[in-house]
């Protein structure tokens, strides 16, 4: 009698486990998710930190939409240059393709700017922005206090001995967290390619600008008319570069009387 | 009719599964944070709850019953539970990727879920016909799904009022639960069963 039972329990127990398993393998190969292998490859290769600097809540996020197109490849933050360029193979893109890009400064004033007053608070952009605008004279201009510099997570940000951020291109991602964090807005997130940029933001007339600020733009045209291929125009008393047109011939470094354009690297 | 009336009345309201017998106790603790993650829990469940015991009463009843090896409804119920559950979000994850993403992280927490357990082996112990046992099954989940709900709003709540600082958080709904707890249980014997 009892030998009968255990007998039963072990047959019946084996029997529904192995119907169970049957199912579930089944169901494993009927409803199998076709996923794209090369997610699992780039999952590899990216930090698996979730840290979300990305701008997607995931690794797997991100290495879904990479691998969708949907999400450019070198995002990602902690991986830096050697996760992108190993996704670059796995998706079969160069990585300058995808444009890496690098935060920058469109200000060169720094000590050679003009002071308003004496600013003595929190030493925070942010909170001297509130108080009539900054000290600077100019408006526009970098207080050079450092939210951009604490607020990069790569400590790409650094400020040097003329009162202004300086980014390290080795380690700059391009983010786009030092871009949010600038009361003056005068962050930019750029692509790597381009060399000659206008390294000022002031929209004052050019009398006024001169009396501030020893290389501020003061919208003098002579950039124009020395530009070959027509990049560059004057819009609200300041110079800006067509990015698609500028050939990086360096012509307007030259020329430009104030020294606010300049070429990166040389 | 009648009876399974007083089946659902009394699975969702009297025999509360959370509030009276006091199953699925972590699941009301750690998803009642919010009301619509609440919400897809409590679906989840009603869901699973409704096909596990469908699906275990005809084991019960063909295989278990027949054999006299009724002692081993636990094992196996667990093996049919965990089976369905996998299942199940194998086939989500196949046909419907939106319901898989927003129900998706909580059917693994189910498959190991005491109220979906206790709601099953009640439902055996309470001698039910195979409609009575479904309908057991949803009414039980309802309940749940009811005081997760109930929960989740309250401490939505609570998060914005001024409490003690020694309460805040858990300790508070703890209190809660307790409260709702001795209001689930003035409800017995208002229908005779």
């Amino acid at each position: 009698m009892t030998d009968g039972l255990i007998i039963d329990s072990i047959i019946a127990l084996s029997a529904l486990g192995l119907i169970c398993s049957a199912v579930l393998v089944w169901a494993a190969k009927k409803f199998a998710v076709m996923t794209d292998p090369r997610v699992e490859k780039v999952l590899e290769v990216l930090p698996g930190t979730n840290c979300g600097a990305c701008g997607l809540p995931s690794c797997y996020e991100y290495a879904e939409q990479a691998v969708g197109g949907k999400a450019a490849a070198g995002l990602c933050v902690l991986g830096g240059e050697e996760a992108a360029e190993k996704m670059g193979n796995i998706l079969g893109v160069s990585i300058g393709e995808m444009g890496r890009r690098v935060a920058l400064l469109q200000c060169n004033g720094g000590i050679r700017c003009d002071d308003k007053f004496q600013y003595d608070g929190v030493k925070s952009c942010r909170a001297a922005a509130l108080v009539r605008g900054s000290g600077k004279a100019c408006i526009y201009g970098c207080m050079g206090y450092g939210d951009c510099m604490r607020a990069c997570p790569l400590g790409a940000i650094s400020i040097d001995k003329d009162g202004l951020p300086v980014v390290d291109e080795q380690v700059c991602v391009g983010c786009d967290l030092c871009v949010d964090v600038c009361p003056k807005g005068i962050l930019t997130v750029i692509s790597r390619d381009k060399k000659t940029h206008v390294l000022c933001s002031s929209h004052d007339k050019g009398k006024y600008v001169k009396s501030i600020c020893e290389v501020g733009c003061i919208g003098c045209n002579i950039c124009i008319k020395a530009c070959p291929s027509e990049a560059i125009t004057i819009k609200d008393n300041l110079a800006v570069i067509d990015s698609e047109l500028c050939t990086d011939c360096g012509i307007c470094v030259e020329k430009c009387p104030m020294k606010c354009i300049k070429s990166k690297g040389g | 009719m009648e009876n399974i009336l007083a089946i659902m009345l009394s699975a969702i309201f009297i025999n509360n599964l959370v509030l009276t017998k006091f199953l699925g106790l972590c699941p009301l603790f750690g998803v009642s944070k919010d009301t619509k993650s609440a919400m897809g829990m409590s679906l989840a469940v009603i869901f699973v709850m409704t096909l596990a015991s469908a699906s275990t009463w005809l084991i019960y009843t063909y295989m278990l019953t027949p054999l006299n090896i009724r002692f081993l409804q636990t094992i196996s119920f667990i093996l049919l539970i965990a089976t369905l559950v996998q299942l199940i979000e194998l086939i989500i994850r196949k046909h419907s990727p939106p319901l898989y993403r927003s129900l998706g992280i909580y059917l693994p927490l189910i498959t190991t879920n005491c109220a979906i357990m206790g709601a099953v082996l009640l439902s055996i112990r309470g001698g039910y016909s195979f409609v009575e046992g479904i309908v057991f099954g949803i009414s039980a989940g309802v309940g749940f799904g009811m005081v997760l709900l109930i929960m989740s709003g309250i401490r939505e709540r609570l998060e914005l009022s001024d409490t003690p600082k020694s309460l805040e958080g858990v300790p508070l709904a703890f209190i809660t639960v307790g409260i709702l707890s001795i209001i689930f249980v003035s409800f017995f014997g208002r229908i005779p069963l």
